[in-house]
This record gives C-alpha cells, sequence and structure tokens, in this order.
C-alpha cells in the first residue's frame, strides 16, 4: 500500500512539473507583426486604419469589444462589463465598468475617465475623425465610481454596438491633460495589456506588457509593429521568420501556404464583414429603373469570380448586411442568369444595353482590379458598355464625397465594413440622411425603408428589432442600388510557433485575447 | 570667383522660392483635399468643414502661402496633418536613412565604375573593355525598380542570403544600395573610361613613358589624377540623380527614407509635409548640383565663366 | 551617316529601335493572343508552349500584351520628348535671342523646374492631370522641358553673334527669319541626339510611373503598369515582373545605343579613337 501510495505521489508530483514546465514555456518572447502601412499617430481620436486602431487599442481598450468570430454575442465586454438599457426611458443606457483597473500612469479608471472620453470625443474643439459617429450621444452622467449613464438623443438601440466602433478608446484623463489634445500621442496611457515604448516613424512600434494588467500578465513580453507596404517583401519577411504575423495576405500565396505545410506558416481566415459591390447612381439614367440595377446584379457571375479571383474563400453577396451582423438574413441572391438580364434590359427599354461609366480606385481592395475588369467582361456580355476610370484614391475619397448636384459617379466600386455588426451602421446608410458627403453615394433612398431604419432603432427587444431588420434587407436587395458583388475575405498569416492569436471579425487584432497569445519555443 | 559665387546663390535662393510657389500651388490643383480623405465614412458636411478649419485649409490660398512662408521664415515647416507631429521631425526621422542609401549607392557606384573604367581604359577594345561598356550601358537603361525586384527575386526568395525590408542593420542596405549603385556605376565607369583614354592620349604621358616609367607607375601617378577631374564632376552630378533615384529604390525596398515619405504623402494629401519634403529634397538638389557646377569651374580652368 | 554606320554600338541600336518599331507596327499580326482578353481559368502560368512568356493575374498573355506595350512605350516616348521639345524649344530660344530680363526670367523658371528630380515633377503632375496613359506623357514630357530649353539656349547663345545673324539683321531680316535660318541647322544635330536619348529616359520615366500606379491604367498593356501589378506575386510567379521589365531594358538601352552613335556621329568636338 506504501509503495502505491509513494508511486502516485510521484506519479503526481511528476505530472505537476510537467505542467509547470508546459507552462513556463507559454511565457515570453516578441511578437513582430507586420502591418501595410505605418500608424499614422498613436491616438484613437486621430488615427485612421483599422488595423492601425487595432495596434492602438492593444494600449488603450474601448468599452466594449465585437465578438471576434462574429457570433453571440455580437458586443462582449472590454472595459464596460455589463449594459442595460433603461425600460421607462429607451434613450437612457446605464454602463458597469470594471473595478479595479488602473491606466499605465497610476491613475485609476473609473466613470470619470469615461465621461472625459467621450466628451473628448464629442468636443468639436478636439477635431476627432469620427466624431459624427457618436453624434447620437447627447451627454454622459456619472452615477458612482464604476456606473456610467449614457444619454443618446434619440432611442439608439445599437449604442454598446456602436461604442465599439474603433476610435472609441478609453485615454487616461490624467495623461490627456498633462500633454494636451494634440500631443498625447506621443505617450499615450491606457489600460491594456501592453505600455507603448516608442514609435520610429516608418520604421517600428514597440509595445511592452503591463505586468499590472487587469486580464493577468500577457504571455508575450512585447510587441513590435512594422510597416512594410510591398506585400512580396512583407511574406519574405514572414517567411524568414523576421515578422511572426503578416496581414494582408493575396489569395495565391494563402494557397502556397497551405499546400505546402512544411513552410510552418498558418493562414488566418476571420469572418468577413465587409461588402464588396458596384454602387449604382439611381438618380442617373438608366439606373432610375429598377428593372437595369437587378438585371446587371443577374448578368454578373458571382461565382465564377469567387472561384477563380479569390479562390472560393468567400461568399456571394446575399444581402446588404454581412452574415456576421446580427439580425442578418439571407434576403435575395441574384444568381447568374444573362438572359433574365437581358430579357429586363430590353423590357426596361434598354434591348440594346447603354454606355456607363465606373470609377475606382485600385490598391485599396484586395484584388479589386481584376474584380472590376471581370464586371466589366460580364456586362458587355449583356450589351451594357462599361468605360472603367481609375483614380486615385483621394481624388476617388473626393468624388465620392460631392453631394447630389455636384456627383458625377454613375457607377463605383466599394467596400462597406461593418465594424459594430450591427445593423446601424449595416443597413442605416441606405437612407437619405446618409446622402453624399455622407457613405450613400447611390443617392438611394425607400420611405418604407427609411421608416423602418427608424422603427428598428426604438425597438426594445431583439426579435422584434430582426424582424424589422429582415424586411429592410429584403426591400433593398429587391430595390438593387448596387450590384451586389460578395465580402471581402480577411486573409492574414502567421508563423506555426504563434499560439492563440486572434485577429477579429472587424480586422483589429482582439484586444482581450492577445492576452493569451504565446510563442512556442524551439524545441 | 567670390562675387560669381554670391550670384549663384542669390539665384540659387530665387530658384528655392520659385519652388515654394510651385509646389505649394501644384499639390492644391490636385483633387482631394486631406478632410475629404481623412474624415470619417459617416462625417457629414460640417465635420469636414471643421476639419478645414482645423488645418487652415479654408482660408483663402494667398493667406494659406503666406502662412507658409511666415512659418518658414520661422525655421518652422509646419505640422503634419496625419500625425501631428512637426514636418521637420519627420523629414529628420527620414532624411538619414536616405542619405545612407545614397552614399551606399555612390560608394559602390564609384567604385565599380572607377574600376571598371580605368582597367577598360588601359586595354582598350580589349574583350574586357567592350563587355564592360555594354554592361555600364545595359545599367543605364535598367528601370531602377524592376533591377530592386529582381535583386529580392534573386536573393532574398531564391538564394535567402539578404533581407530584402527594412532598415535596421548593415546587411539591410546592401540589396537597396546595390540597385542604385549598379544604375550609376554605368555613367562612371563610362566617364572614366572615356576622359582616361584622353588623358593617357597626352603627350606628358608618352614622354613619362618614355623616360622609361613603368606602366603602373604612369597610370597611377600621371593619367589618374588628371582623369579624375571631369569623372568628379560626373559623380557629383550623378549624386543629385542619385537621389532622384532613391524615390523609387525607397518603395521596392520598403526603406524609410524621403523619397517614400513624399511619395506616400502626396497619396495621403498631407499637404504640410508635401511642402515641406520637396523644398527640403529640391533644396538639397539645387545646393548639390550648384556645388558641383562651382566645382567643375574651379578645377577645369579651361572652363569660363560670362 | 557613314560614321554612323560605322559604329558598331549604333548598329545594335539601330537594329533594336527598329525592331520595336516594327514590333510595335505589326503588333496586331505578330501578338498569338488579345492582349485585353482575360481568361480566368489560366491565371498566373509559367511560361509553356501555349504561351511562351506566361500568363499575368487575369490570365492574359503576356507576350501579345508585351507586343503591344512597344506600341505604349514608343508612343509614350516620342510623345512626351515631343511635348518636352515643344516647350522647350520656344523658352529656350526665345530667352537667348532676346536675352537680359526675359532670358534672366526664363531661365530661372527652368532652374526651378530642374530643381525637382524629374521622377517628383512628374509624380506631382501626374498627381494634379489625375492617372492616365496620357497624363504621363505630359507629365513625362513638362520633367523633360528643362533639358531642350537648355540646350537651344546654348548653340542659340553660340551663334547669336556671329557674322552671319549681324548681317542679316544688317540687312533688315525679320528676327524669326534670323532665328529659322540660321539657329536651326546648328541646332539640329544636338537636338536629335539629346532627343534620342530622352525618349530613353521617358520610356523610364513613364514606366516608374505606371510602377507607382500614376502612369497608364490596367487593363493597357504599358511595361511599367504590368510589373506593378504583378510585384505582389514575385514569389509565386516571377514571370509577370521578369518579362515587362526586361522588354523595358532592351527598349531603353536600343535607344541608349543608337543616341549615342548619333552623337559620335554628329558632334564634331568628340574625337573618339577608332580602329
Amino acid at each position: 500500500m506504501r509503495k502505491l501510495q509513494g508511486l502516485l505521489v510521484g506519479l503526481l508530483f511528476l505530472f505537476l512539473m510537467v505542467v509547470a514546465w508546459g507552462e513556463e514555456a507559454k511565457y515570453g518572447g516578441t511578437l513582430v507583426v507586420a502591418l501595410g502601412t505605418d500608424i499614422p499617430i498613436f491616438d484613437c481620436v486621430y488615427c485612421h486604419g483599422i488595423p492601425n486602431l487595432g495596434i492602438i487599442h492593444l494600449v488603450t481598450q474601448g468599452l466594449t469589444r465585437v465578438n471576434p468570430t462574429g457570433g453571440e454575442p455580437k458586443v462582449l465586454p472590454v472595459l464596460a462589463t455589463s449594459w442595460e438599457q433603461s425600460p421607462e426611458d429607451p434613450r437612457v443606457w446605464i454602463f458597469h465598468l470594471r473595478e479595479g483597473v488602473k491606466f499605465h500612469d497610476g491613475t485609476p479608471f473609473n466613470a470619470e475617465a469615461v465621461k472625459f472620453n467621450i466628451e473628448r470625443m464629442l468636443d468639436p474643439e478636439t477635431g476627432a475623425l469620427a466624431r459624427s459617429a457618436f453624434a447620437m450621444i447627447k451627454s454622459v452622467e456619472v452615477v458612482d465610481e464604476y456606473t456610467v449613464k449614457i444619454i443618446t438623443k434619440e432611442p439608439f438601440a445599437a449604442l454598446p454596438a456602436q461604442l465599439a466602433y474603433s476610435p472609441m478608446c478609453i485615454n487616461s484623463p490624467t495623461q490627456v491633460q498633462k500633454l494636451g489634445n494634440r500631443d498625447y500621442h506621443k505617450a499615450p496611457m491606457g489600460t491594456g495589456p501592453f505600455k507603448f515604448v516608442h514609435h520610429i516613424r516608418g520604421q517600428e512600434i514597440l509595445l511592452e506588457a503591463n505586468e499590472g494588467y487587469w486580464g493577468g500578465r500577457p504571455n508575450l513580453d512585447a510587441i513590435i509593429v512594422k510597416p512594410i507596404p510591398e506585400a512580396a517583401s512583407r511574406l519574405m519577411a514572414l517567411e524568414a521568420g523576421e515578422v511572426q504575423v503578416a496581414y494582408h495576405v493575396p489569395p495565391r500565396d494563402a494557397k502556397r501556404y497551405i499546400e505546402n505545410p512544411e513552410l510552418g506558416i498558418d493562414i488566418l481566415t476571420p469572418p468577413q464583414q465587409r461588402r464588396m459591390f458596384i454602387g449604382l447612381n439611381v438618380q442617373w439614367g438608366p439606373f432610375k429603373d429598377p428593372r437595369v440595377r437587378q438585371a446587371l446584379n443577374y448578368a454578373v457571375d458571382k461565382e465564377a469570380i469567387i472561384e477563380n479571383i479569390f479562390l472560393g474563400l468567400t461568399k456571394p453577396m446575399d444581402s446588404p448586411m454581412p452574415p456576421t451582423a446580427l439580425c442578418y438574413t439571407p434576403a435575395k441572391y441574384y444568381e447568374y442568369n444573362p438572359e433574365k438580364a437581358k430579357a429586363l434590359l430590353a423590357e426596361a427599354g434598354y434591348p440594346n444595353g447603354f454606355e456607363v461609366t465606373l470609377h475606382y480606385g485600385p490598391g485599396r481592395y484586395l484584388m479589386d482590379t481584376e474584380v472590376v475588369e471581370a464586371v466589366q467582361y460580364y456586362l458587355e456580355q449583356v450589351g451594357v458598355k462599361v468605360k472603367v476610370v481609375p483614380l486615385e484614391w483621394a481624388a476617388y475619397g473626393a468624388m465620392m464625397r460631392k453631394p447630389l448636384e455636384e456627383n458625377k459617379l454613375q457607377m463605383f466600386f466599394i467596400g462597406w465594413g461593418l465594424p459594430t455588426l450591427d445593423p446601424e451602421l449595416g443597413v442605416g446608410p441606405f437612407s437619405k440622411a446618409a446622402w453624399a458627403p455622407g457613405l450613400n453615394c447611390m443617392f438611394y433612398s425607400n420611405p418604407e425603408v427609411e421608416e423602418l431604419i427608424k422603427a428598428q432603432r426604438a425597438a426594445t427587444t431583439l426579435e422584434e428589432r430582426c424582424e424589422i431588420v429582415k424586411r429592410i434587407q429584403e426591400l433593398i436587395m429587391e430595390d438593387a442600388p448596387f450590384i451586389a458583388l460578395y465580402y471581402e475575405p480577411q486573409i492574414h498569416a502567421k508563423r506555426r510557433e504563434v499560439k492563440d492569436f486572434v485577429i477579429s471579425v472587424t480586422e483589429r487584432i482582439d484586444e482581450v485575447l492577445i492576452r493569451d497569445t504565446w510563442i512556442e519555443k524551439e524545441k | 570667383m567670390g562675387r560669381y559665387i554670391l550670384y549663384r546663390l542669390f539665384l540659387t535662393l530665387f530658384v528655392l522660392v520659385g519652388i515654394t510657389i510651385l509646389v505649394f500651388a501644384m499639390i492644391r490643383l490636385v483633387p482631394g483635399d486631406p478632410a475629404e480623405l481623412l474624415a470619417d465614412q459617416w462625417a457629414t458636411k460640417e465635420q469636414i468643414e471643421f476639419l478645414r478649419r482645423t488645418w487652415g485649409l479654408d482660408k483663402p490660398l494667398l493667406i494659406q502661402y503666406l502662412v507658409f512662408v511666415g512659418n518658414l521664415l520661422h525655421g518652422n515647416l509646419g505640422e503634419s496633418i496625419a500625425s501631428n507631429m512637426p514636418v521637420a521631425y519627420e523629414i529628420a526621422m527620414r532624411f538619414p536613412n536616405t542619405l545612407k542609401l545614397a552614399v551606399a549607392g555612390m560608394v559602390i557606384a564609384v567604385v565599380i565604375g572607377g574600376i571598371a573604367g580605368i582597367v577598360s581604359a588601359t586595354k582598350p577594345y580589349s574583350l574586357f573593355d567592350n563587355v564592360a561598356m555594354v554592361l555600364a550601358l545595359i545599367g543605364v537603361s535598367t528601370p531602377a525598380f524592376w533591377l530592386g525586384l529582381m535583386m529580392i527575386l534573386l536573393f532574398s526568395v531564391k538564394l535567402n542570403w539578404l533581407p530584402c525590408t527594412g532598415a535596421d542593420t548593415l546587411k539591410h542596405l546592401v540589396l537597396p544600395g546595390l540597385t542604385l549603385g549598379l544604375l550609376a556605376a554605368g555613367i562612371i565607369a563610362r566617364q572614366t573610361r572615356s576622359s582616361m583614354l584622353e588623358t593617357l592620349q597626352q603627350d606628358y604621358i608618352t614622354t613619362a613613358r618614355a623616360k622609361g616609367l613603368r606602366e603602373a607607375a604612369v597610370i597611377y601617378r600621371h593619367a589618374l589624377k588628371n582623369a579624375l577631374i571631369p569623372v568628379v564632376t560626373v559623380v557629383g552630378l550623378q549624386f543629385g540623380r542619385l537621389l532622384g533615384g532613391t524615390v523609387l529604390v525607397e518603395t521596392v525596398f520598403s526603406w524609410p527614407g524621403m523619397g517614400r515619405l513624399m511619395v506616400d504623402s502626396i497619396f495621403t494629401r498631407d499637404y504640410p509635409v508635401i511642402q515641406g519634403a520637396v523644398l527640403v529634397f529640391a533644396t538639397a538638389f539645387s545646393l548639390i548640383n550648384l556645388g558641383v557646377d562651382l566645382l567643375y569651374g574651379f578645377i577645369d580652368p579651361r572652363i569660363k565663366y560670362e | 551617316m557613314r560614321t554612323l554606320l560605322r559604329n558598331r554600338s549604333a548598329k545594335v541600336g539601330m537594329v533594336i529601335v527598329s525592331l520595336a518599331i516594327l514590333t510595335a507596327i505589326f503588333a496586331p499580326l505578330i501578338a498569338p493572343y488579345d492582349p485585353l482578353k482575360a481568361n480566368l481559368r489560366e491565371m498566373l502560368q509559367t511560361p509553356s508552349l501555349r504561351h511562351l512568356l506566361g500568363t499575368d493575374e487575369l490570365g492574359r498573355d503576356i507576350l501579345s500584351r508585351i507586343i503591344y506595350g512597344s506600341r505604349i512605350s514608343l508612343t509614350l516616348g516620342v510623345v512626351s520628348v515631343g511635348i518636352g521639345l515643344m516647350g522647350g524649344l520656344p523658352l529656350g530660344a526665345v530667352g537667348a535671342y532676346y536675352g537680359g530680363l526675359a532670358d534672366l526670367i526664363i531661365m530661372r523658371f527652368i532652374d526651378i523646374l530642374l530643381a525637382f528630380p524629374a521622377i517628383l515633377l512628374a509624380i506631382v503632375v501626374v498627381s494634379i492631370l489625375g492617372p492616365g496613359l496620357y497624363n504621363a506623357m505630359i507629365a513625362v514630357g513638362i520633367s523633360q522641358l528643362p533639358f531642350y530649353a537648355r540646350l537651344i539656349r546654348s548653340v542659340v547663345l553660340s551663334i547669336k553673334e556671329t557674322e552671319f545673324v549681324e548681317a542679316a539683321r544688317a540687312l533688315g531680316a525679320a528676327d524669326s527669319w534670323i532665328l529659322f535660318r540660321h539657329i536651326v541647322p546648328n541646332a539640329i544635330g544636338p537636338i536629335i541626339v539629346q532627343a534620342t536619348l530622352n525618349v530613353a529616359s521617358a520610356i523610364l520615366s513613364a514606366a516608374a510611373l505606371g510602377f507607382l500606379g500614376l502612369g497608364a491604367q490596367p487593363p493597357t498593356p504599358e511595361w511599367g503598369t504590368m510589373l506593378s501589378k504583378g510585384r505582389v506575386y514575385l514569389r509565386v510567379a516571377p514571370h509577370v515582373t521578369t518579362f515587362p521589365g526586361l522588354a523595358i531594358l532592351l527598349t531603353v538601352l536600343g535607344f541608349n545605343l543608337l543616341g549615342d552613335g548619333l552623337r559620335d556621329a554628329l558632334d564634331p568636338r568628340m574625337v573618339r579613337m577608332r580602329r
């Protein structure tokens, strides 16, 4: 009996040692991430570019975040642990905050800090790039140290999701006041798992582990972010081991990594949220007739495009919202039917097609030139002659912002992301309020859709809201103010030794799960 | 001579002023301004207007220009719209890298080109000469960006000897420096060869040979010194051109230098950075050219100035 | 002309240039495929018997695109030089001939243009005009303008004070007639040499613009643009970048050889040892 006990204890001891040793292997290491651009400024209020903001969120976190898998629940806690809408007044929201959290400079995180940051975003003097995205907030009140009341101007069901939008992050009020709004980015202090060390312009950004992080010290010691704009070079650095994570991998290289596992590179394909389509200016010529617009949808073979250009790595667009969105339904799919397209065109009075100009800004989206050329080809087959005009992105952006009277766009290739996974930003832009200089350069407006958009905002239960949003999606797809194409696939790559690393559906590195990321040491 | 230098400097100043006006006007002619580009997707018209006001872009062009010049006279190049940092800072972070690259390229060019030129001149019409001169001409004809990509293909992809991105160590300098250098080496080789040939024709060389001096001494002690005069001026001129070539090479190698700064800021319509960077670049360029011009006149007594 | 023909490198240059011109003219006959026809099922194929130089990212035959591309590059080269000449010659000639304030101002303007590295000037001009083939030609033309202005200026200056001109003026001849009659013949030689060499650099500059995405836009088969689109595939399909680059190299080389040869033949001051 003694011997058996001894043996068991010995085995237990051995087991514990192995576990401990295994745990030991998890700590340490520096993760090097390669992005396609440099981060212009390390402050969410002034920065643009989603992967960039994702890095900033590793230092200064947000109140909420979107579920990285795109699944339910759509909105997850970060610095806010729970929230509810007041039953008496739907314009009032109560957010409960995480307790015992400190900023990197020691300032305690509390309701005052949240109030400070939201007001900073809304204050016109700050000059925040995304101020309009939070314009629905009327005021913020401190209830007690860890409870905050946010009051919106009108009932706004999507508030928690909206707060997950990248430009909103919580900075140390002490630090912002000390350095001033415009210089704060030089030494940002947040609550995140990593602290900001330095930013050598054009070369690298260094972040180091936050020992006192509320989620427990991260496994990694440090993160280095390198900008490598040249895609081929980025991948070479990945294969050589100079970087361990590379953003935005072209489909062909992804295929190569999958087919050659000995290269030691794994592909990350977070779920999609960007809908890619050809916008149609519904106030222009033939596009005034919905039959013409539907015809164009039948004319393009989306499956072929996805198969050949994206190697099957995504799905065709069958709703104005991506599949990961809250209340998504596959509203309508326009299958490839050139005969039907021609019939519809003839019915609408264009038996011989017509000529049209398509603008876009090449280089912005994955394989955009290839897609535009494919679309041009398919439309040609049904008699619609497309003249493609590529523009520099800045010039294209300027064209898109012109209001109706000055806007010259007829067809344009664009992608709309849905960083909050919420119908507010999913179908909201399909309204008159969003006409250019807003997003809606199709100048589309359907009175029924307008009513329903207002209604879903005021909805009090999820079921009610999704019922309304389902109808909105069907109406929009029927009206077809665009040629619905596909959802942009997200393809990134990491070296096999990087474990538990998650890129969210929003394209950002997940700011909570990064804590668990570790690098397997070589045996 | 001193008066002439002053005169040229004055002209250079005038040219620089002209550059500021030209750059200023040109970038505002480009469609799309930073407010439209950077404002969030859901920005309203008022929001965009506000951003314009923040960056001083709503004022009339003349006022904007005067503000720019006023700042310039105080040594202030303005603030980057994208990064809130002083333009001078952005430039200071990048200029040394470009300089490193240009100098490396120049050194490689002079070494390879110079040696090739000298050897060719001493053995005219030999196999070496012909091959070298053909290679030199090919060097002049090669697109810089293509050469860079081919270098990456050969040395990084296939052979995996050298890194193709980043600027941290000396190893990172090799490929981009080589790309720049090989292009300029061609011109230097040709110039070295022709001026060596001309020098070797001269009487004093024949005299030296007749005196029984060894061939090597003839070449190094007598010919080379005199032959180098026009070569030096060509090198100087090439340096200016090399600086221009960095724009393409930096793009291919993701090298964090001035060239990329300028191209990137044009794409992001970061007006203050474009103005500052182009101004600094053009100034450096002009001063180098001016220096070479003066040096040329100084060294070669045959050149007279009006 | 005889000296030209005797110069071996010039001969090679002429052969290459002629080849390029012939390729451009007879492109529809030589090219095996339609350069614009995409075939999504045959993307990025390596060189094979069916596609001698492989296919690009949209399945188009690279050989055909390079053949048609010669039309674009030659047009680019010649038109850019033409624009540069048309802009530079009058400026330089007028300034040099009338001298004084006009000359000073014009030359300072030229200096300002020269203060920019050519590629940068081209980039800024294209940004204003918008990317595209024709705008690229204008941009490159403008960036070359200063060279012709300076060239014609030195020619004009050198003959301005000669007897011919004095005599002609004394006889009451119009200035423009003098310009034409005396200056042009003297200027033609150096201009031709410079122009030929500048066609070479114009092709390079335009290709650089294409490479940066600012020049000819896809699907136009301009060699620089082809390189730009292909560089993403450097690892999986290097042939997409290699061949257009070689095409640029050879064509530019041809023009450089030709220009060199012309310079040797036409410029009496450069004495070169002959066999």
